[in-house]
């Protein structure tokens, strides 16, 4: 063991919220650690390049804003543990962490969380076949590594991150097309048009993808994907408002690769280990930790939620919680400065207008739902553990009645992934079945440790892994 | 020789065979750029490759120098490195 690391603020997650809660708590005058997975600072959404150098020429704005966030915080002094992992978290904010197979234990004064959130997928036939992927996979990809998943990709779910990431791919030279499964009334446009600030932005990215040949298919959703030891083709039909499929609209488009999310699904794992309450929204990701809009507060004394984690509404509404929740942080340790009142105040007007906008894109890409019926009887559900759809049935005509009684029939969420994958999809089956509501279906928990761990790591005798 | 502006290759091997890769390739995306969609097999025997790609479905599990179960999703590709596919 590496002994123990002391720290006034320490946030997991180094997204747009936890880059803004580092640089706001360290302004103060707070030591700040940032733990996080991936090699590099920004998350899904700043995502950087993985090669060596100076960032490209045709670096994304978002990759320059997260390389110049995470440069800005180490040079005001935030510290950052890359390739780390928080698999265990104890009360009063111990951490133990996983940093590539070393452990590494940290007591915080405070904690942030803002550990994110990640695709929401719903199982269909075909979707354990290479080629199939999330629509951030295809984006990590692209982004990180300048790799292109496939020369034909269908990107198909829903939300504005298929637009994003459709023009990503075009750039890079794939044919792309896009079917979006939400259909648009009349109602969603009026609301658009309460939002002058932000039609640039669309006119922009729609006026890309049609100079790139990018066609976009409203109501229409992917019903199958195709192939032998990988994906050859994708079949979809047009939807209602319901999601149910319109007969007489079936369609093969030919592809090597599906790129495919219903919007995203909070990671709220670590939040809920910690004791953190949670409420459930389904359009905004699920479960999210229940904060003090003004502080960032959790139930939980002294730890803080910012981002997704809260209610998934993008990048601008996570960085304003995350210098929320720093100052926050910091404040209540003592920390201030004469700005320190102005700028909490600044960052919470920001934050309600910012986040007025996110509920009407929520409400307009709400998951319809029909979309529990896609999955057929032969189909894995659970990618882990190879559960079907029709042993998750006969669970459901046995009693079960929520996600985790399935579980504990059937092994479905019970892998490696912890449900993270099949839970959203699970919960749906089980909801359209029984009537019930997604709030109590929807009830897969992580357990210890949060993601496989050595038992060398847990006994802290591995020797450090090279990298 | 690399030109300037080039990425550096990285060669590694992957059930014995020699890949090129290139200087910040994660394993999964050196293999899926030369076209290996197949990363295992699922516990049905069909085949799996890349899904979540960001480290969370534990889909790309391959044994990397020796060490199982690493995600090829998150591991960086170096000179040297053997990489294998659990494809039986
Ligand atoms: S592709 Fe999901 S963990 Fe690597």
């Amino acid at each position: 063991m590496s002994g123990l690391h002391e720290v006034d603020v320490a946030i997991v997650g180094a997204g747009p919220a936890g880059l803004a809660a580092a640089i706001a708590a360290r302004s103060l005058g707070a030591s700040v650690l940032v733990i996080d997975e991936y090699s590099a600072a920004g998350g899904q959404y700043h995502r950087q390049s993985a090669r060596p150098g100076p960032p490209a020429s045709d670096a994304t704005q978002a990759e320059r804003q997260g390389r110049a966030l995470a440069s800005r915080a180490r040079e005001a002094g935030v510290a950052f543990w890359a390739d780390a992992y928080v698999w265990a978290a104890f009360a009063n904010a111990m951490l133990a962490v996983d940093q590539a197979g070393m452990r590494r234990d940290v007591r915080a004064r405070s904690l942030v969380v803002s550990t994110g959130a990640h695709d929401r997928v719903m199982p269909f036939p075909g979707w354990t076949l290479p080629g199939v992927m999330t629509v951030g996979a295809a984006q990590a990809l692209v982004k990180a590594h300048a790799v292109v998943p496939g020369q034909r990709i269908v990107v198909a779910g829903s939300g504005p991150f298929l637009l994003v990431v459709a023009e990503g791919l075009a750039k890079a030279g794939a044919a792309v097309e896009i079917l979006e499964a939400a259909r648009f009334r009349a109602s969603v446009l009026a609301t658009f048009l309460r939002f002058p600030n932000r039609w640039g932005e669309l006119l922009g990215l729609l006026r890309t993808l049609r100079a790139r040949g990018v066609g976009l298919t409203l109501g229409r959703v992917v019903m199958r994907a195709e192939g032998q030891d990988g994906l050859q083709g994708v079949v979809s039909q047009a939807v209602d408002a319901r999601g149910t499929p319109i007969a007489g609209t079936v369609l093969r488009h030919d592809a090597d690769a599906l790129a495919i999310a219903y919007g995203f699904r909070t990671q709220v794992d670590l939040a809920r280990m910690l004791g953190c309450r949670t409420r459930y929204d389904d359009a905004a990701g699920g479960h999210a930790v229940i904060v003090d809009a003004d502080t960032g507060r959790t139930s939980q004394a002294e730890i803080y939620a910012a981002g997704e984690v809260t209610g998934v509404g993008g990048h601008e509404v996570a960085a304003l919680e995350g210098t929320i929740a720093g100052l926050s942080a910091a404040m209540s340790l003592g920390y201030t400065s004469p700005a320190a009142l102005s700028r909490l105040a600044a960052a919470r007007r920001g934050r309600a207008k910012a986040q007025r906008f996110a509920d009407v894109v929520a409400a307009t890409f709400a998951p319809s739902r029909d979309l529990a019926l896609l999955p057929a009887a032969e189909t894995i559900v659970c990618r882990c553990e190879g559960v079907t759809r029709d042993s998750i049935d006969r669970a459901i005509a046995a009693g079960a009645t929520t996600a985790s009684a399935v579980k504990r029939w059937t092994r479905c969420g019970m892998g490696r992934c912890q449900g993270r994958m099949c839970g959203w999809g699970l919960a749906r089956l089980v909801a359209a079945r029984t009537h019930s509501p997604m709030a109590l279906a929807d009830n897969l928990t992580a357990r210890l440790p949060l993601k496989p761990v050595s038992l060398g790591t847990i006994a802290g005798s591995n020797p450090p892994l090279v990298k | 020789m690399t030109a300037p502006g080039a990425v550096a290759p990285v060669r590694f091997t992957v059930d014995g065979a020699e890949v090129v890769g290139k200087a910040g390739d994660s394993v999964a995306s050196a293999l899926l750029a030369q076209g290996m969609r197949i990363l295992r097999r699922g516990p049905g025997g069909e085949p799996r490759g890349l899904f979540c790609g960001i480290g969370v479905c534990f889909d790309c599990l391959v044994t990397v120098d020796g060490c199982a179960d690493r995600r090829a999703c998150l591991v960086p590709i170096r000179d040297g490195m053997v990489v294998e596919r659990r494809l039986g």
